[in-house]
Formats: structure tokens, sequence, C-alpha cells
């Protein structure tokens, strides 16, 4: 019995492929563990609305049949925020980039992780404006090099997980593209819960800081991170220096806090004069 | 150089070749295949090799072990496992 591509069904009808990405950027394969993770979740197409602002990242809802709204840049969280409170039964998921979600939309994303509103924020995180010729951002490791940072940069970067976290996230996770199973594992518990979950996923770009920083080809670069990146809890049983240098990967934080819309609905009940 | 598709154009030619007798574990649709290199370093088996046309071939059907890391890995969705495991 010989089958088809099991994450075709999930495409949008009538556009053409391949994607817009250069060859060998992360991002087509986070698309990949988003839809696996869906099916997996069995929620209906009708019910998934995927918002992105602007960058490389926030191509992708064109690709993927769901709801989908293409926003300003750093705005996505905003415009997912109205999705979600105009109807609370529809999945929202973000699709951001480091300097979407972080820099440009920074004050909407810890805002967004304070109120708690019920958001699966993919954050896909290539160090580098992408999409505008390789400025650095604000997730470009210090002494990395880009356009605008010919002989590094001077500033330190953010940590995105930590960032969620302080401003109230329920959910904070980091995974690779190497590590795609437990990216998609990551992306499904985020699906599943109910409040702001971030989920980071640390996508390679060949073409801009892949070369700037001569950290060879795709393949090298997706390597690069199965040498580097190590699970929280295997970091936990090892001493520091194991641990030093390398990027931990896995499920931060997970919590149980009221979400915003079920708040929110409370208020509208007590305007109406209706008892909770 | 990838050709631009609609997936309902790819469906519709990948099937024409599996109702023409298409029988290797893993399919590489070309058109999207845009010469990255990530399923050939990936597959554990050394299934796929880099073909002249700078398109993966499958060279070694019989090794593979149905893992999926080709398919997982791909960003274009042109290369999958057309059998289940076991």
């Amino acid at each position: 019995m010989i089958t088809m591509h099991p994450s075709f069904e999930m495409l949008r009808p009538g556009k053409k492929f391949p994607t817009v990405w250069c060859p060998g950027c992360g991002h087509g394969i986070v698309q990949g563990a988003i839809i696996r993770a869906v099916q997996k979740l069995g929620i209906p197409r009708d019910q998934m609305v995927m918002v992105s602002g602007i960058g490389c990242s926030s191509r992708m809802p064109v690709y993927v049949d769901f709801n989908s709204l293409h926003t300003a840049h750093g705005r996505a969280i905003a415009f997912a925020t109205g999705v979600k409170l105009h109807n609370p039964k529809l999945h929202v998921i973000v699709i951001t980039g480091d300097g979407d979600a972080l820099a440009i939309g920074g004050n909407h994303f810890i805002h967004a992780a304070r109120r708690n509103v019920e958001l699966t924020v993919i954050l896909l995180n290539n160090n580098i404006y992408g999409m505008t010729g390789g400025q650095y951002s604000p997730t470009t490791p210090i002494g990395k090099r880009a356009s605008t940072a010919p002989y590094g940069t001077a500033e330190r970067d953010f940590d995105p997980c930590a960032l969620a976290v302080a401003a109230g996230a329920v959910f904070a996770a980091r995974g690779t593209v190497f590590g795609v199973v437990e990216l998609e594992k990551m992306i499904q518990q985020a699906l599943a819960k109910r409040g702001f979950a971030l989920v980071e996923a640390l996508s390679p770009c060949p073409t801009l800081y892949g070369r700037l920083n001569r950290e060879g080809n795709a393949v090298k670069m997706i390597q690069w991170q199965k040498e580097n990146t190590i699970n929280a809890k295997a970091a936990a049983k090892l001493p520091p220096e194991k641990t030093a240098g390398k990027i931990i990967t896995g499920v931060f934080h997970d919590a149980e806090v009221t979400p915003y819309t079920e708040v929110y609905q409370g208020i509208i009940d007590k305007a109406q004069g209706q008892k909770q | 150089m990838a050709k631009n598709t609609t997936v309902e154009a790819a469906r519709a030619e990948i099937e024409r070749d599996f109702q023409a007798g298409y029988d290797l574990p893993v399919y590489v649709y070309k058109p999207w295949c845009k010469s990255c290199e990530i399923c050939v370093a990936l597959c554990p088996k050394r299934v796929l090799e880099m073909g002249e046309d700078r398109k993966p071939v499958v060279a070694r059907p019989a090794d593979c072990i149905q893992c999926r890391m080709c398919e997982l890995h791909c960003p274009d969705l042109a290369v999958f496992v057309t059998k289940e495991k076991g």
C-alpha cells in the first residue's frame, strides 16, 4: 500500500508552491510540525485561525489552509487578541518572528502574556531580520554579525521564553527544527493549553545569518543545533561546565491560570446584571 | 530550479506515478525541491543521494526503515515516505 504525503490535505488549494522561503530555511520545517500537531489534535480547519505579522516567518498563513490574517508589522498578537475575544471558540495561532514579536511588537507580546489571552504563539527565531536584508534583531547573540553589525553586534540578546514567563505566560517552551518531533509535541501541548502559550522554534537562516557568520549551509546549521542544544531535563542532571554555552530546549513553564476570555465573560455577565 | 505548481497539480502528478507502478519507499516531488540536501544529510541509512540534477534520488531503497526523518525535515514537503512502518 503506497500513500500520499499526509500533510498535503492541509495546504491551501490554488496556491503555488514551493514556498517563498530560501533553500534550507527552517521555517518550512516548523510549518510541517504545526500541520501535524493540528492533525493529531483533530482540530477542524474551520476552527483554526492563523494570524501573522510581517517577516519571513509571517508568510506561513498563505500556505496553510486555515482561516488566516496577515497583519501589520509587530501587530499580529494585537489582531489575534481581537479574534479570540470576538469568538473564544476559535483556536488562534500567532506566527511571528524574533523581530516581529520582540522588537516591533514587544509591547503586544508582553501585555498579551500578562492578560493571559488564549493564544498559541509560535515564535520562529532565526536570530536575524531575514526579509529586509539581514539586520540584527533582538535575538542576535552578542558578537554575531549582521548586515547592520559588520563587526558583530554589541547588544545582548533576549531570551523570549524567560521574557514570556516573567510577563505571565502559562506555557513556554523552546524547540529546534533539528528536534522537529519534540517541537511538534510542544506545539500540541501549547494548542491544548488554555492561556498564553509560547513555543520558540529555533529556525536556521542559511542565506543571511549563516552566510554572514560563516556558519555554513543549511545542513551544517541543522547539525550545529544538534550539537549545541541540550534538553532542560538532561541539563539539570549535568554539571554546569558541561552545559556552558549550550542552548537549553524543552518546556520551561506550564501553569494553570484562569484565561482572559473567561474573566472577561464574567465582566460581561456582571455588566448585563446576570449572576455568575 | 524549483517549479511553481499547486498542491492539486502535485497530488495529480504523484498519483499518476503511483498508478504507473511507483514502488520505492521514498517519493521525491522534484518541482518543489530546492536542493537544500537536508533529507540526504539526515537519513540515518543513507537511502537518499544527490542526483546530477541536484535533487535527491532514492539510491538504496532496500535500506529504508521508514523513520520519516527526510519527510519531517523537508522544509518544502517535497520528500515523503510512501510506506507505513512494519
